[in-house]
């Protein structure tokens, strides 16, 4: 009976020492938490705070980190768009729906809805990501609120640097494109000055095309796009491209799905989407030296939707040029050609910020690695992130 | 963050016979509460020894452990010294929306105590 006594009683001891334990490394844990730079607040499948940091605390609840617990995320604050347009709780840019699919980050404003009305309309910029989490069947979404760097910062400035360039460079452009288009109309010019006419045409083009490109990777790298995300079959989105096609173009494409039965449901921006398959098409046009046959290819794995765009084009043979022919401005020096004018040399590169910005991601092989021996040509693969909703979290379905 | 601790400011809440009263030892256990905290959240003096968790919603009690071992760690806290409101588990699960006001006091023997009022903001003893 003694050694039982004295057994039970050093199990209550060891038990009494390992709480002491765990509650000297929650402390540990919070005061951590609470020091860092970043707001953090972890929501459950209703949207209400099941935690919050100190910096969350001050930003939103007033200071008190418990205050916060069990409100819902839309009463303590509201996420704007940049152009400070408000962004609606079930809109799939909302973090929180955003988070459903894959785990991002992008650039907010913010409203803190508990401030004092002289501080409501005060909106805050924070870069913020998201990143679901599984614990005990149950789901949250941690959301990460980071004040910008100063390397963002200057990524603004020079937003609006671009910006400013753009729109002085558009109305000259406009004046040049207009008055060539006129010359070249007049009948007493000679086949050689209506040759260079045609050349200064595709230039003034290639280089209106070149200036929305780079407005347009800006506003992707100070995550200035507004993304209008929407949820649907890739087959469909695929579908609403082509019927914006020519029937020649419509001619040079092959719709391959794998399996027929594949969930294929991602969540994009259509616009975004066919700007995507427009710089891959042209991509492909420019390159393949008659008239290209074009595969789309889309396959499901257990977290992504693929898309391959196969092209039978001169391909990539050096692997070190697949992963450069995303970088802006790359030309592979063995595809160049003296009888055409250079693309914009900003084609791929868009495609991958667009991607990227969609919580995707691209990469280039060659048809030979992809498909087999034998077969020629370029492979772009698209990864989309599976959109998946949980039961208890709120979707834009 | 608040690090007035005044001397005697437990003894100052127990002396608001007209509100419920609660204290905690420095580990967060119920030392003693009085008759208006019984009568109002229906608690006995089982709740004596237990956590102070106890009458908190299960979603505030990561919160509430993480900050009362942060309190021993840094001695500092923005609970303490302020009307707060928070929801107050009763005996029987129900909840009552009240004011807790918390304050801390050192010991003679060096260790923490806490002590709350808590003001019933709704229910039939709402004040």
């Amino acid at each position: 009976m003694l050694a039982e006594d004295s057994f039970s009683g050093s199990a209550e001891a060891e038990s009494r020492a390992l709480i002491q334990q765990m509650s000297q490394s929650l402390g540990l844990l919070r005061v951590a938490f609470d020091s860092t730079g970043e707001a953090m607040l972890i929501v459950d499948e209703s949207s209400a705070v099941r935690w919050a940091n100190q910096q969350a605390a001050d930003l939103w609840g007033g200071g008190i980190t418990l205050q916060m617990v069990g409100r819902p995320l839309s009463a303590l604050l509201q996420f704007h768009h940049l152009d400070r347009s408000p962004l609606g709780d079930e809109e799939p840019s909302h973090p929180l729906q955003q988070a459903l699919s894959a785990e991002g980050r992008t650039s907010y404003l913010i409203q803190a809805l508990s401030a004092p009305a002289t501080e409501k309309t005060k909106l805050i910029t924070r870069s913020v990501s998201w990143r679901q989490i599984m614990q005990m069947d149950q789901s949250f979404i941690l959301l990460i609120f980071r004040d910008l760097e100063p390397l963002e910062k200057a990524l603004a400035r020079q937003r609006q640097f671009i910006n400013n360039l753009a729109h002085e460079l558009r109305t000259p452009l406009a004046i040049v494109t207009g008055n060539l288009h006129r010359m070249r109309r007049k009948k007493q010019f000679s086949g050689n000055v209506q040759q260079s006419l045609s050349d200064a045409m595709e230039e003034t083009q290639r280089i209106g095309t070149l200036v929305d490109n780079l407005l347009l990777l800006s506003e992707l790298d100070t995550d200035y796009r507004r993304w209008k995300l929407q949820i649907d079959s890739l087959i469909n989105f695929v579908d609403r491209w082509i019927v914006r096609l020519n029937p020649e173009s419509k001619a040079l494409l092959d719709i391959v799905t794998v399996n027929e039965s594949d969930d294929f449901r991602v969540q994009l921006d259509q616009d975004a989407f066919h700007l995507i398959l427009d710089n891959l098409f042209n991509n492909s046009r420019r390159f393949c030296r008659s008239k290209p046959s074009i595969e789309i290819r889309l396959v499901q794995t257990v977290s992504q939707i693929l898309l391959h765009f196969i092209d039978d084009g001169p391909g990539i043979n050096n692997d070190d040029h697949c992963g450069a022919v995303f970088e802006r401005f790359s030309r592979i020096e063995e595809h160049r050609n003296a009888d055409m004018t250079d693309g914009s040399g900003l084609g791929l590169s868009l495609v991958k910020s667009l991607m990227e910005g969609m919580g995707g991601s691209a990469s280039c092989s060659s048809a030979r690695e992809q498909i087999g021996v034998g077969r020629q040509g370029l492979v772009v693969t698209l990864y989309f992130p599976r959109h998946k909703s949980s039961p208890g979290m709120k979707s834009s379905i | 963050m608040s690090n007035s601790w005044t001397p005697g400011a437990v003894d100052a809440l127990r002396q608001q016979h007209n509100l419920p009263f609660v204290r905690t030892d420095a580990q967060g256990q119920v030392v003693e509460f009085n008759e208006r905290f019984r009568l109002i959240y229906g608690w006995d003096d089982r709740l004596v020894g237990q956590t102070i968790g106890m009458i908190l919603p299960a979603s505030f009690r990561e919160l509430h452990h993480a900050g009362f071992s942060r309190f021993k760690l840094t001695e500092t806290s923005k609970l303490v010294n302020h009307p707060l409101e928070l929801a107050t588990i009763c005996s029987d699960g129900a909840e009552i929306r009240s004011e807790h006001f918390i304050v801390a006091e050192r010991c003679d023997e060096g260790g923490w105590s806490f002590a709350a009022t808590l003001r019933p903001l709704e229910g039939p003893h709402a004040c």
